[in-house]
């Protein structure tokens, strides 16, 4: 099998990765439903206060588009319901019982028999279908193009890059999850044009060969093995290249098979969540099994320091992740926590020194020159924002071949003929660009900002 | 215990009101020279490069060093000769750091001062860009020029080649070269010419057992034996540096060579070296390439843009060498090697050229736009004598012209991407 090619990226080694010890984590007595981070998302709330709700109960749902229903994670009583800013929809509590296992039960069914039309329903009844990205956009995937243009293809990697992303060669050789991954491949075989199935070494799990000797529309590629090669952009712009074809590309993380796996086969959706804990300032560097919804602090130990914002959580991983505070409760729509130290220390005369322990691409440090060596990540900002000296670091980066700074000025001045000609849709927000800018400009927030400019106006 | 008392000072000066208020960038450019700031990221990526734009210039300026060092010896040490007498490595060290380290004191002092009152003016930190202005600028001036004069011209060069622009990056020319252009049109007495080169030294003037023989009489009866044994003849000798003296060597003899009349005076191997008279720091092609290994070693310069200054300067030269006869100009006849090793070319090719912010962005750009300067430079210099300094000129002209190659080559690439990725 050839293995894809692609320029830029860079392959992170980085300390404290978590452990391949898995631990059990029990029930909690409030799990909460975090809505997603997105401002084209407008939460309609259908439960109140005191409500009873069952586990797969449909909790709210997007104005918009009423085929984003977003589930309870478990079941109990509603006791609380937080609103920011404007009435923006933070959070739900729920209570839980004490068993915790009263879920809806969407009929079990044969897959050779159910229709196309009949499993996409019960993926959205089930509120699987908003855990599905849409690239370009990384964004929910619209129902009515779906089904008209039927020319989807589904992007899965069944490994990952991302500075301590989650192990998934880990969550499938757990048997119970493997066997629902199966599953799950063949029940979206059926909905999806074809499957692309992306991977950095050759010969995948017995089991997983089978299903793709099975199945004529999934594909297994390998891919080279340096972030950001799990990123669906990456992968979709190479896979672009070969084809010739304008499709709907659609992500999923290999959890998201295993859940619709466990919808067929048990009929109701799946309570555990697989997740992943790294970082300096947590004890446990491990993987957890854990309900859905459970608080952070059920099970991540940080470190104990002198203030409480010492400390950082962040849901995801350190490049792209969104950060959280200890109080939260897991999200569905990241698989790893990191839990990192601030870095405010003052160094006195830092670039005067020779740099033997810097997280650095350059070479304008020691360390630079031994890239193999796993270094510590901080936090700092390792310096102040300046203009932009055209450096030219952030064009050998990046990823997709585009010229970030470029599309940064493009995107400062909301010039769209220009972010358009410059394919600004083929940002992948790996946020390379962003981490190698010795200006400290952030570039890929900036870009960001082009592309919600360009979708305001239409 | 230092920076107890240098946190309360800042403390105090973001408190109040009063006159260190009024001083905010100056403090906290010193601040945050001293001392990694304290901010952390608050969005994603949380983790970011350890490499900065004070780290960047830091190490350019450490690429400068060898030329520093070895332009005060090469001061001290023609200043020795010039009055006719050898002098011990130390000796000629102090007489030269005498006469450049106030330059480099008031260079660093007069720009950071505008610096600081424009960083001020804007409510910005100070840029880190001026490190390496700073010390670039005493360093492609004459070691004879009044501090008046040399004022003039780095004030000028940061206000008008940079911050009218707004600041370091934003610059279209390189502010260092546009003080010394400035400086060459507006007194080119100083600036140009057979006196500026050499300084007078401080000691042993009045010692009246040295012989006072000037230092142009030495290579001026090197010339004349020269020519009495070949036969050719020279116009005028007024110029001092290899570049001005190759300019009026005269050929009206078909026999004689050129080449040979330059290397009587100044050989390849000196010019290399760099032990001649010129501006402070850019008579050594060794040290600059010394320099140029630093900084394409971590990664600073751009490699690109300094082979392909080399190529076009190369081939550019090498053409005029065929097309030469003895009716057209003496530096049609200069040998490519010479031209590379003569005046500032190797300085101006390693530290000038790749200065980042005014040249092009894209790499294919970069070729064009080396490979431009060398080109124009050998053409200034053979064409156009009035200007034998063809360096500055062409790389201040590239400067100007890189963000037009830029614009034509970028469009290029994004097209040939879209066509690549449909067609393929």
């Amino acid at each position: 099998m050839n293995t894809i090619q692609f320029n830029g990226g860079h392959r992170f080694l980085i300390s404290d990765a978590p452990s391949n010890s898995i631990y059990h984590i029990a029930s909690q007595p409030i799990i909460g439903s975090v809505p997603p981070v997105t401002s084209f998302f407008k939460p309609k709330v259908i439960i109140k206060v005191g409500d009873k709700i069952s586990g797969g109960q449909v909790l709210f749902y997007d104005k918009k588009n009423p085929f984003l229903k977003f589930v309870a994670p478990g079941c109990g009583i509603i006791s609380n319901i937080k609103y920011g800013k404007k009435r923006v929809l933070e959070l739900i509590e729920i209570k839980t019982d004490k068993k915790n296992d009263n879920f809806i039960n969407f009929n079990k069914t044969s897959i050779n028999k159910i229709t196309s039309q009949e499993i996409v329903d019960k993926l959205i009844d089930s509120g699987i279908w908003p855990k599905f990205k849409k690239f370009p956009g990384f964004d929910f995937v619209p129902i009515d193009n779906f089904l008209k243009i039927e020319l989807s293809q589904l992007y899965i990697s069944l490994f990952t890059t991302e500075p301590h992303g989650l192990n998934i060669n880990l969550l499938l050789s757990q048997k119970k999850y493997l066997d629902f991954f199966i599953m799950g491949l063949k029940v979206i075989t059926k909905i999806f044009k074809e499957v692309h199935v992306f991977n950095n070494k050759d010969n995948v799990s017995k089991e997983i060969n089978e299903v793709l000797e099975q199945k004529k529309n999934i594909f297994l590629h390998k891919i080279l093995d340096k972030y950001p090669a799990d990123n669906i952009g990456l992968q979709s712009w190479k896979m672009k290249s070969k084809n010739n074809d304008n499709n709907i590309n659609i992500s999923a993380v290999p959890f998201l098979i295993i859940e619709i796996g466990h919808l067929f086969s048990k009929g109701h959706i799946i309570q555990e969540r697989f997740i992943s804990v790294s970082g300096n300032g947590t004890k446990k560097k491990a993987h957890f099994i854990v309900n859905a919804g459970s608080p952070i602090t059920s099970f991540v130990n940080s470190i104990e320091t002198e203030k409480i914002n010492d400390i950082r959580f962040i849901e995801g991983n350190i490049l792209t992740g969104r950060q959280i505070s200890s109080k939260d409760y897991l999200s569905d729509y990241e698989q790893s926590i990191q839990v990192i130290k601030e870095d405010r220390e003052r160094i006195p005369l830092v670039f005067f020194r020779l740099g033997l322990n810097k997280l650095t691409l350059f070479k304008t440090w020691f360390s630079g020159f031994f890239p193999s060596v796993i270094r510590t990540p901080s936090t700092n900002n390792n310096g102040e924002e300046r203009s932009c000296i055209q450096c030219g670091y952030c064009l050998n980066i990046c990823p997709t071949e585009l010229m970030p700074n470029i599309l940064m000025k493009a995107s400062l001045i909301n010039d769209i003929e220009e972010m358009e000609r410059m394919d600004i849709d083929e940002c992948i927000e790996c946020q390379l660009c962003t981490f190698i800018c010795p200006s400290k400009i952030e570039i890929g927030h900036i870009i960001k900002s082009g592309k919600d400019f360009i979708k305001k106006e239409g | 215990m230092f920076f107890r008392q240098w946190d309360k000072l800042i403390k105090i000066a973001n408190s109040t009101n009063g006159l260190l208020s009024t001083q905010k960038a100056l403090l906290s450019g010193i601040d945050t020279f001293l001392r990694r700031p304290s901010n952390v990221t608050y969005r994603a990526p949380h983790v970011r490069d350890a490499t900065d734009l004070k780290r960047f210039m830091m190490l350019v300026v450490v690429g400068l060093i060898p030329c520093t060092l070895f332009g005060i010896w090469n001061t001290g040490t023609n200043a020795y000769l010039s009055i006719g007498c050898q002098s011990t490595f130390f000796e000629a060290f102090l007489e030269g750091l005498l006469h450049v380290l106030p330059l480099i004191i008031i260079s660093y002092t007069a720009g950071g001062i505008c610096e600081t009152l424009f960083a001020q003016a804007r409510k910005h930190e100070i840029a880190e860009g001026f490190l390496v202005t700073g010390l670039l600028y005493p360093l492609i001036c004459p070691a004879t020029i009044p501090w008046w004069i040399f004022i003039i011209g780095i004030v000028f060069g940061i206000i008008i080649g940079k911050e009218v622009f707004g600041g370091t990056g934003m610059n279209i020319i390189n502010p260092a070269l546009l003080s010394r252009a400035f400086l060459f049109f507006a007194y080119p007495a100083f600036m140009s010419g057979d006196d500026p080169w050499i300084v007078k030294p401080f000691n042993k003037l009045d010692d009246g057992t040295l012989i006072p023989s000037n230092w142009t009489t030495i290579a001026e009866e090197k010339i004349l034996m020269f020519i009495n044994n070949t036969g050719g003849s020279i116009d005028a000798l007024t110029g001092q540096t290899p570049l001005a003296l190759a300019t009026n060597i005269s050929t009206n003899d078909v026999n004689t060579n050129i080449n040979e009349f330059l290397h009587e005076i100044y050989s390849t191997w000196d010019m290399f070296i760099g032990n001649i008279p010129g501006s402070i720091g850019e008579t050594s092609t060794l040290m600059c390439l010394i320099g140029g290994c630093i900084l394409l070693l971590v990664g600073v310069a751009s490699w690109r843009i300094m082979l392909s200054v080399l190529v076009g300067a190369y081939v550019t030269a090498l053409i005029f060498n065929f097309v030469a006869t003895p009716d057209t100009s003496s530096l049609m006849h200069i040998t490519p090697i010479d031209h590379i090793v003569m005046g500032g070319f190797a300085f101006g090719m390693i530290f000038m050229a790749t200065d980042p912010v005014t040249s092009p962005l894209h790499n294919i750009s970069k070729f064009i736009y080396g490979i431009s300067i060398g080109a124009l430079c050998i053409l200034i210099r053979t064409i156009n004598p009035a200007y034998p300094e063809g360096m500055m000129l062409s790389i201040l002209f590239m400067n100007i012209f890189s963000p037009f190659i830029d614009h034509y080559v970028i469009k290029y690439f994004i097209n040939k991407r879209k066509e690549g990725v449909n067609r393929a």
